[in-house]
């Protein structure tokens, strides 16, 4: 249970294998790049404690498998998610391509209820630049989406990316203050209210027995 | 206080019921003993000196509600989840807690919970609802035997016993899951599995692994280990966990990891094993993939050379018999040859030297004439 002012946000990685996913994580989460001394650690899951101006937020960010035969199972990952950030290789049309299919599905499944975030990665590869920039960010701009130019390798544009994705999602969050206890968005399933049921119980206690 | 252990273990007609309903239960004895102690540990000792009578009263009654309750799953989910919170915030305002630290209240909720998933476990889990789609999804792993990492574009890594090791240790946890009872253990095993996997990646690969590594290498796991159940197994953790112990943190994602994985296998199709429709019924009919791979290796190449090579001496030992006996027959033919010679040159000696003497005799008398 955490804190009642720390905020939880779940961020899901999206995007084609190949495209930086992982490095782009652990370039934000342990500062590194392609660390061999980091082969211990479990890339696919990481978790970021922020502190943006007072408020607290507690970033889970869940990586997800972007080769094309695991594309059905988008929806089981992304469920519940606050935010999204897709990811292209800048020197990769087909990633790109990949990106706009993702976006259309998120919008698709979750609506507006999540905050995306586009990322050129490898901009450290520019001379080989297939997707044009314009392009990119009129897109992005077409989504509701914001675009970064990062290098995991580099380390640009990844922790103002992670940065503005935070804000945005606490802004969300503050909106909606109201749901629960520290998590915008709760699992839909079980609507478990932490209430006083004790009357309830009580009643129990003399149903049975 | 005592009245935990007398009054709500499972009575030996209740134990007896339990295994009639799953089969699985058999071995689940010492599991669920310690899983006693555990409760006993953290809830029962803990709570005792200051004994609010109510909540083992509350407990065991609920317990009983829940066993005897014909009502959906979903409903009896949704009220274990409801005596989860109620009891959970009984015990945080209980006067003895004052002062602990925030994790061992939270292990005294874990153990609360549980008790009552260890003690409700028969009851609720595979329910009837979930059977039909539980065996199919059973049977469906079994029948994908023949994949191989390959079909799920990856590689293990080759000739090495660590990686072994980590690979049964994987599917060690994932067959485990079927003994343990409560779905805090059972999603502890999940996490185990997912590790284990990790650990296996890094035997082989100097960079950390992500969902594109783990996923595929968490659905060949799967298939060969076959864990029974393990669609029952999801859906009851997704029941009987707290919430919040599946939407935040690593346990979380592990979780959904499995869910993608099973999901992945009850709607497979040739196209995600970059299989054409032919390929893959061959293999469903049974055709094992397993030596197809193995006719193609270097191990069996190798062998394969070996016999050729076996097989080259083999005919050439042969010729050279071949070129023995040729010689055998040849000599025999010299020997009779000779002897015949032999005999032939002894009569024509003997035929000229009776021809001499004759031709002798003709001189000696025309010499004394």
């Amino acid at each position: 249970m955490s804190a009642s002012n720390t905020k939880q946000f779940k961020v899901v990685l999206l995007g084609e294998g190949c495209v930086g996913k992982t490095s782009l994580v652990l370039r934000y989460c342990q500062n590194t790049f392609n660390d061999h001394h980091l082969s211990t650690l479990q890339a696919s899951y990481q978790d970021k404690k922020l502190n943006i101006g007072g408020q607290r937020a507690h970033l889970s960010i869940w990586d997800t498998a972007g080769q094309e035969r695991f594309h059905a199972l988008g929806p089981i990952y992304y469920r519940d998610s606050n935010g999204a950030i897709l990811v292209y290789d800048i020197t990769d049309e087909d990633s790109f391509a990949k990106v706009k299919n993702w976006v259309r599905e998120l919008r698709k499944m979750l609506g507006d209820n999540i905050e995306l975030c586009i990322a050129g990665n490898k901009i450290d590869l520019e001379k080989d630049r297939k997707v044009d920039k314009a392009t990119a960010l009129q897109y992005a701009q077409s989504v509701g989406a914001k675009h970064y130019d990062t290098s995991a390798k580099l380390d640009k544009g990844v922790s103002d990316m992670m940065l503005d994705l935070t804000k945005r999602m606490l802004a969300v969050a503050a909106t909606e203050k109201p749901t629960s206890n520290g998590r915008s968005g709760g699992r839909p399933r079980p609507p478990v209210v932490i209430v006083d049921d004790e009357p309830n119980t009580n009643q129990r206690s003399g149903g049975c027995c | 206080m005592d009245f935990f252990r007398s009054g709500l273990s499972p009575s030996p007609s209740n134990r007896r019921r339990a295994v009639e309903e799953n089969d699985n239960s058999q071995e689940d004895e010492s599991a669920d003993n310690q899983d006693r102690n555990q409760f006993s540990y953290y809830f029962m000792l803990r709570t005792g000196k200051v004994l609010d009578l109510n909540i083992p009263q509350q407990t065991k009654n609920f317990i009983f509600r829940v066993r005897g309750s014909k009502e959906d799953i979903n409903i009896r989910s949704k009220e274990v989840q409801m005596f989860y919170s109620f009891m959970t915030k009984k015990i945080k305002n209980f006067p003895y807690f004052e002062g602990w630290k925030q994790e061992s209240i939270d292990d005294v909720v874990v153990g609360m919970e549980r008790f009552v998933m260890v003690n409700i476990y028969a009851n609720v889990f595979n329910p009837p609802s979930d059977r039909e789609k539980n065996d199919a999804i059973d049977c469906k792993i079994r029948s994908l035997h023949w994949i191989l990492p390959k079909h799920l574009d990856f590689t293990l890594p080759s000739d090495n016993e660590n990686s072994d090791r980590q690979l049964a240790l994987a599917q060690y946890y994932l067959l485990e899951l079927n003994k343990k009872r409560s779905p805090h253990d059972k999603i502890a095993c999940i996490v185990l599995c997912c590790k284990a996997l990790h650990d296996l990646f890094n035997l082989a690969h100097d960079k950390a692994a992500g969902a594109d590594e783990l996923l595929p290498m968490l659905i060949y796991t799967i298939i060969v280990a076959a864990p029974p159940n393990l669609y029952a197994t999801t859906q009851y953790i997704d029941r009987f966990l707290p919430p919040e112990a599946l939407t935040s943190g690593e346990t979380g994602y592990n979780f959904t990891n499995i869910c993608c994985a099973l999901q992945f296998l009850e709607n497979i199709s040739p196209d995600k094993l970059s299989l054409s429709p032919e390929e893959f019924d061959h293999f469903m009919e049974g055709h094992s993939s397993h030596l197809e791979e193995a006719l193609s290796t270097k191990f069996a190449s190798g062998l394969l050379d070996n016999i050729n090579r076996v097989k080259e001496c083999e005919d050439k030992v042969r010729q050279l018999q071949s070129y023995h006996d040729k010689l055998r027959n040849n000599t025999e033919q010299l020997q009779v040859d000779i002897t015949k010679h032999k005999a032939e040159v002894h009569k024509s000696l003997s035929e000229m030297r009776a021809k001499f003497s004759s031709l002798e005799e003709e001189m000696a008398k025309l010499l004394t004439s």
